[in-house]
């Protein structure tokens, strides 16, 4: 077709509306071994997948708060030639640099949530001060027992900021998880138990959620993949 | 040759499929309608949300139906008050909603599989009424003489957003016409472009704004145009185009409303 002075139209800039994805992380002594080793696999997996989804992996932002002995966020970032700020630990996934969790230590499960929230709350806050649109925020938790420090408090926070629509919230049960008190966590969804140690598969899974999410239109309820990577309890 | 028409409005419109439904096979689910009355030009633009199977035919008899109710509300000519016009776009809304029931009743499906979302307005010498329930966006050129080009484009119209970019409202919810914005601008606008929000991040700036450096050239592409029909295919192929699409893969749609000078005949 001939030119036209259409040609000469420019886009604005603007930033890719976020989905802002909190891993809690259990990294207490008895994931040291092949279970740290799987899970250190799966977050390389996870980026990855997501980055071959080039929308998803400008929009997908991760921040990831392990849990053993203590809790507080790492620093995910490639480019690190900034300070590094606790509070703010998001990045996308186009420049989030897979860590190397080691463990050690026990569980502090009910800091976790109640950090992995805070988080959540105040990326909020960044995004409506930066004119940035997000997605539903996503929590997914990962441990292999059960919480040693004070919970209750935290699975309440976390049952009404669901109820409120506030968070989408996940817990995985690795072999040797108490899944009945983590069963407590949510009002929405059951805990999923790992097959084995199939961290690979569930990080397949959680990228080609999330990547639904992040095309997802208004009016779409992005239908998740199936879950292969979870035992059925008979 | 037919006897040509006295016209005050230039119109030009495309909708085009967004690469993500080329990929998977679904079909353009943007959709619009236009037409001059009275002099005055009324525009509809739908946008059908992505998982309802029907929605492509939903935008289309929405912004159909929405047309239909505006012309029969202007023939009379531009209302003299801005007041009826709340009531001509609750009437021109609820025709395009019943259109849907109707619709879904007749193919024994929910109203929601024909979900669409509905931007209208009305554009004369004497002013511009736009109605919003959705997430397009209206932007309205009023020259104010100034040196100040950024000054002369404003927003008339903007997406109704839940707190999550993938939430707004559709003209199939029951609670739809509760949700309905009208607005009533007494400025002479001398051109008017309504859009989907496949465009939004190319479009506005980080203010919110019409990003005039779009809206430029698009003016002037509307005033260069002799044929419409030709201008139309212009238009599609400007919005298929590689440049675009590499911005985003959703539908498009633009509608461009232009006053041409006094006595001009089709």
């Amino acid at each position: 077709m001939a030119l036209t002075v259409l040609d000469q139209a420019e886009f604005a800039d603007n930033p890719e509306p976020r989905c802002p994805v909190v891993l809690l992380l259990d990294t207490s002594g008895s994931m040291h071994g092949a279970a740290i080793g799987e899970l250190n696999e799966g977050l390389r997996a996870f980026k990855e997948a997501i980055q071959a989804d080039r929308l998803a992996a400008l929009r997908v932002e991760v921040a990831i708060l392990p849990f053993g002995g203590s809790v507080k966020p790492i620093d995910v970032r490639a480019d690190t030639s900034t300070a590094f700020e606790p509070g703010q630990p998001f990045v996308i996934v186009d420049g989030f640099d897979p860590p190397i969790l080691t463990a050690n230590g026990d569980t502090p499960m009910g800091s976790a949530v109640r950090q992995g929230l805070q988080l959540l709350r105040d990326r909020k806050e960044i995004y409506k001060a930066n004119s940035v649109d997000y997605f539903r925020p996503w929590m997914f938790l990962i441990t292999d027992g059960k919480p040693t420090d004070e919970w209750h408090a935290s699975s309440q926070l976390l049952r009404d900021e669901e109820a409120r629509k506030g968070v989408i919230f996940f817990a995985v049960g690795v072999e040797g998880a108490d899944l009945q008190i983590l069963g407590q966590f949510s009002g929405q969804r059951a805990p999923l138990r790992l097959k084995g140690l199939a961290f690979g598969e569930l990080f397949q899974w959680l990228s080609k959620s999330l990547s639904a999410v992040a095309h997802s239109r208004p009016g779409e309820q992005a239908p998740l993949p199936p879950v292969g990577w979870a035992q059925v309890d008979t | 040759m037919t006897t040509s028409t006295l016209t005050n409005w230039r119109l030009l419109g495309a909708s085009v499929t967004g690469t993500s439904h080329t990929k998977s096979g679904l079909p353009c689910q943007d959709a619009h309608a236009y037409c001059e009355v009275a002099g005055c030009a009324l525009i509809a633009v739908a946008d059908g949300a992505g998982s309802a199977e029907r929605s492509a035919e939903g935008a289309q008899r929405a912004s159909q139906a929405a047309l239909a109710a505006m012309a029969a509300a202007l023939s009379g000519g531009w209302p003299a008050t801005p007041e009826p016009w709340r009531d001509v776009f609750a009437a021109a809304y609820a025709a395009a909603k019943s259109e849907l029931e109707q619709l879904a009743s007749a193919a024994g499906r929910p109203s929601r599989a024909f979900a669409t979302t509905l931007l209208c307005a009305g554009i004369s010498d004497q002013g511009l009424a736009v109605a919003q329930l959705g997430d397009g966006v209206a932007a309205a050129f009023a020259p104010t003489g100034g040196a100040n080009a950024a000054g002369d484009w404003f927003l008339a119209a903007q997406p109704q957003r839940g707190e999550y970019a993938n939430e707004t409202y559709f003209l199939s919810q029951d609670d739809a016409l509760q949700h309905l914005e009208v607005a009533v601008y007494a400025e002479p606008v001398r051109a008017l472009a309504l859009m989907t929000d496949g465009l939004l991040r190319l479009v506005l700036n980080g203010q919110r704004q019409p990003h005039v450096p779009f809206f430029e050239p698009l003016l002037a592409f509307g005033v260069e145009v002799d044929d419409a029909a030709q201008g139309n295919g212009q238009l599609a192929a400007f919005l298929a185009s590689e440049r675009v699409c590499a911005r985003t893969d959703d539908d498009k749609t633009v509608v461009l409303a232009l006053r041409l000078p006094p006595g001009f005949r089709a």
